[in-house]
Order: C-alpha cells, then sequence, then structure tokens
C-alpha cells in the first residue's frame, strides 16, 4: 500500500470512481494513516434540515460507516451518533472548536433560520441560555478553517428557504464571511461526495477547487443531460409524455440540462440505480433554485451557459432543424459538434 | 424542593429535542419535551402544484 496519495491521484479516483469501485474503500488506509498522523478534527452540527444528508452517509458501504466515523475522519461531534448529550455535547463542540483554532472543519447540514432571532432552531442550551443555530453557525463557523456545507440547504438554502421562506432561512455562505467554504449539495448528497470532500481537506488540509457555485469540481462539473442513458432520444427529437413512456424527460419537467452531478455514473444505494434510470425526472436537487422551480413542469427557460438562458422552445427548434437562436455552452457545444447540427445540413440540402 | 434538569440537546435522534425534567427526592414530578425546530413546509407548499408535494414533503424528515 503506499503511504501517500498525490493530489492529482486523488483527484482522478474521485472525480472518475464508478459503481464498480467504492471511493471510501479505496481512501480508507490512507485517511486512517492521516488521522493516527493527527487530522484536524471535525465537528458536523445540523439546523433546518431533514437528517437526510446524515442518513446518506450512513450509506456508505465499505467500509462501514462504523470505520468511517472512527477511524476514517476524525469526527468529533455528531448530533446523531454522538453518545454526549445536553451539557456535555454542548461543551464538546466548543471544546474542540476552542483547541483547535483555525484548525478543525465544521460541517453543516440544513439551512439557518434568521427570523426570529434564530428561535426557529435552537440547537442547545449554552450557559443556561438557549443556544440557536444562527449563533453556533456564526461563531464555530468564524472559528473553522473551513465550513463544509453538506446538503442542498446549508449550501443554497433548500427547501427551508423555499418562498415563501417562513423562518427566513439562510445558507450558511450568508451568515459567515471570510472564511473558506466548500459546497456539497444534493438533497441528500452522494455518500462519496461528503467522504471525498471531508477525505480532502484531511489528507492535503485544505479545500479542493471548487465552482462557481463552491461545488467540488471533482463531483460537480458534469452536467447530467450530457451523460444521460436517455441521451439519445432527445438528440432525436424523441420526448416522453407519460411517465413509463421512451424517451427524453424534459417535457415532464427533467432538471437535467440543468442539473451538475456525477450521478450519472456514478449511480446510488452502492451503485445500483440513479434517478433517471429508475423512471423518474432529475429534480436538480444540486442546484441553487431547487426546489424553488416547478418540479414536474417543463422549464420554460434553461441556463445553459454563463450568463446564457435559452428556452426549451428554442432548443426543439434546433432539434427540428428550424433555427439556431443565440445558443451557446455546453447544449450549444453539443448540438453544434453533434448529430443536430449534421441534420440541419442534410434538412438545408434537401430545401436546395 | 424540585431540581430541574435540562438535557438540551438530546442526541442520537433525528431533529432537534430537548427534555426538561423535575425531580423531587428523587421521583420525576414533571416532565416536558420540546421540539426545537420549525421550518413551515405546509406553508411553503401553499399555492403549488399538487405533484411538487411528493418531493417537498418526503423531505420533512430524511430518516
Amino acid at each position: 500500500m503506499p503511504t501517500k496519495l498525490s493530489r492529482r491521484d486523488f483527484i482522478r479516483l474521485c472525480a472518475g470512481s464508478t459503481a464498480a469501485i467504492s471511493l471510501s474503500a479505496y481512501l480508507a488506509p490512507f485517511l486512517k494513516e492521516a488521522v493516527a498522523a493527527g487530522a484536524p478534527p471535525v465537528i458536523w452540527i445540523q439546523g433546518g434540515s431533514c437528517t437526510g444528508c446524515s442518513i446518506s452517509i450512513l450509506n456508505t458501504v465499505s467500509p462501514d460507516i462504523e470505520k468511517v466515523i472512527t477511524e476514517v475522519i476524525s469526527l468529533r461531534y455528531h448530533p446523531n451518533i454522538s453518545a454526549a448529550a445536553g451539557d456535555l455535547a454542548i461543551n464538546e463542540i466548543y471544546k474542540v472548536a476552542a483547541e483547535n483554532p483555525k484548525a478543525f472543519y465544521l460541517v453543516v447540514e440544513g439551512a439557518v433560520p434568521t427570523g426570529a432571532d434564530g428561535a426557529y432552531c435552537v440547537i442547545g442550551e449554552k450557559d443556561g441560555h438557549h443556544l440557536t443555530f444562527l449563533q453556533a453557525v456564526k461563531e464555530l463557523g468564524s472559528q473553522a478553517a473551513a465550513i463544509l456545507n453538506f446538503g442542498t440547504c446549508s449550501a443554497y438554502g433548500g427547501l427551508p428557504a423555499t418562498p415563501p421562506n417562513p423562518t427566513e432561512c439562510k445558507a450558511v455562505g450568508d451568515i459567515v464571511k471570510n472564511v473558506p467554504i466548500v459546497n456539497v449539495p444534493g438533497c441528500p448528497p452522494h455518500p462519496d461526495w461528503m467522504v471525498g470532500t471531508i477525505a480532502h481537506v484531511i489528507l492535503y488540509n485544505e479545500i479542493p477547487e471548487i465552482d462557481a457555485f463552491g461545488r467540488p469540481k471533482m463531483f460537480f462539473s458534469k452536467i447530467i443531460h450530457d451523460n444521460c442513458q436517455r441521451r439519445q432520444y432527445f438528440d432525436n427529437g424523441i420526448f416522453a409524455k407519460n411517465f413509463g413512456d421512451e424517451g427524453c424527460m424534459l417535457e415532464l419537467g427533467c432538471k437535467g440540462p440543468m442539473a451538475h452531478c456525477d450521478s450519472t455514473t456514478r449511480f446510488w444505494n452502492n451503485g445500483v440505480n440513479w434517478c433517471v434510470k429508475a423512471g423518474g425526472v432529475c429534480i436538480g436537487c444540486t442546484e441553487p433554485q431547487f426546489p424553488a422551480w416547478p418540479i414536474y413542469e417543463r422549464t420554460p427557460e434553461m441556463p445553459i451557459g454563463p450568463a446564457i438562458t435559452a428556452t426549451v422552445d428554442q432548443i426543439g427548434g434546433v432539434l427540428g432543424g428550424l433555427a439556431v437562436v443565440g445558443i451557446a455552452g455546453h447544449l450549444a457545444g453539443n448540438i453544434a459538434t453533434g448529430r443536430i447540427g449534421s441534420k440541419k445540413e442534410v434538412e438545408k440540402e434537401g430545401e436546395a | 424542593m424540585a431540581q430541574t434538569i435540562m438535557i438540551d440537546p438530546v442526541t442520537r435522534i433525528e431533529g432537534h429535542l430537548a427534555v426538561e425534567v423535575e425531580v423531587e427526592g428523587g421521583v420525576v414530578v414533571n416532565a416536558k419535551s420540546m421540539g426545537m425546530l420549525f421550518r413551515g413546509l405546509e406553508l411553503i407548499m401553499r399555492g403549488r402544484d399538487p405533484r411538487d408535494a411528493v418531493q417537498l414533503m418526503q423531505r420533512i424528515c430524511g430518516v
């Protein structure tokens, strides 16, 4: 077993890991060594969440989650796992933070309710007073080396921040400034995305390379639509009208063209399946707009490049070889270089 | 003289729970439990496409 994993190999492993390879099983020996050598501690706190992200990380199959927690990551507090409750738990969190200034990593699950001074979410009692999640995120977040937002709620606000946003929920990045933040969105995120992100900070003591939305590029640089098993239907202009039909599910509300993640190749539940392959639409759960957008409505507009949007009708137009209307970016790349372009030429020839 | 014991947070459960117990002479004389999180998901659901309920309401609890 090699004792050092180069960052290049690490990124390649994370980005390339498919259903056949369990990411955490491969990383475990390296992490175990790093933890034994004194890796930075990790504190996991939950706010306006459903605990789904924690449950998802429990789906880390090999090695089992018990080993991941005790040997692979130096997790010092987790509300669903820690035996300590009450004062003991809160004191432990603040003790770890005080003993490791700017040297621990804070995992945040759940949005931060800011309405009523944060009273909508109280995570414990400190010095005889309610400790709101808002206060905890501010205090602990500002002391952390970096904040890892696990799940769309902590990353972008997610479900609790959906209009009318009754509790005035905000993303962690809107509460804590000047601290490096990694967003690992998803509702829930894939266990590999979470383990891989924690692994990166433990092995290299810095955050992975991130995209414009704060997401690690090693997991979130792919677009669902580009790698979808139903992509050929789209290219051929075959669209499903009902669930269960053959065809691209764009008309049924699929957010694939807007959603960034590697579910198409990584698969869920230990490599069993993923959303579209199971017959459902992509709900775009890794995107900041989730779940405010209508989930089962055909999305009228889709961003297909930096600051450029096109309507599905426009794309449909391209498909039919009728018009190319200012389309650039990912989709356009495929359309311009793919079979659709040649189809158009053929039709032109036909017209001539 | 009753002694009040506050356990907040209660860990190893889903969500945010606090328990306040009053003990008198080794006997529990009063106890309260408190849910410490409110998200107002019903208010978020109001006015939306009924089909969205499938996706939104399952996220009340992820356990």
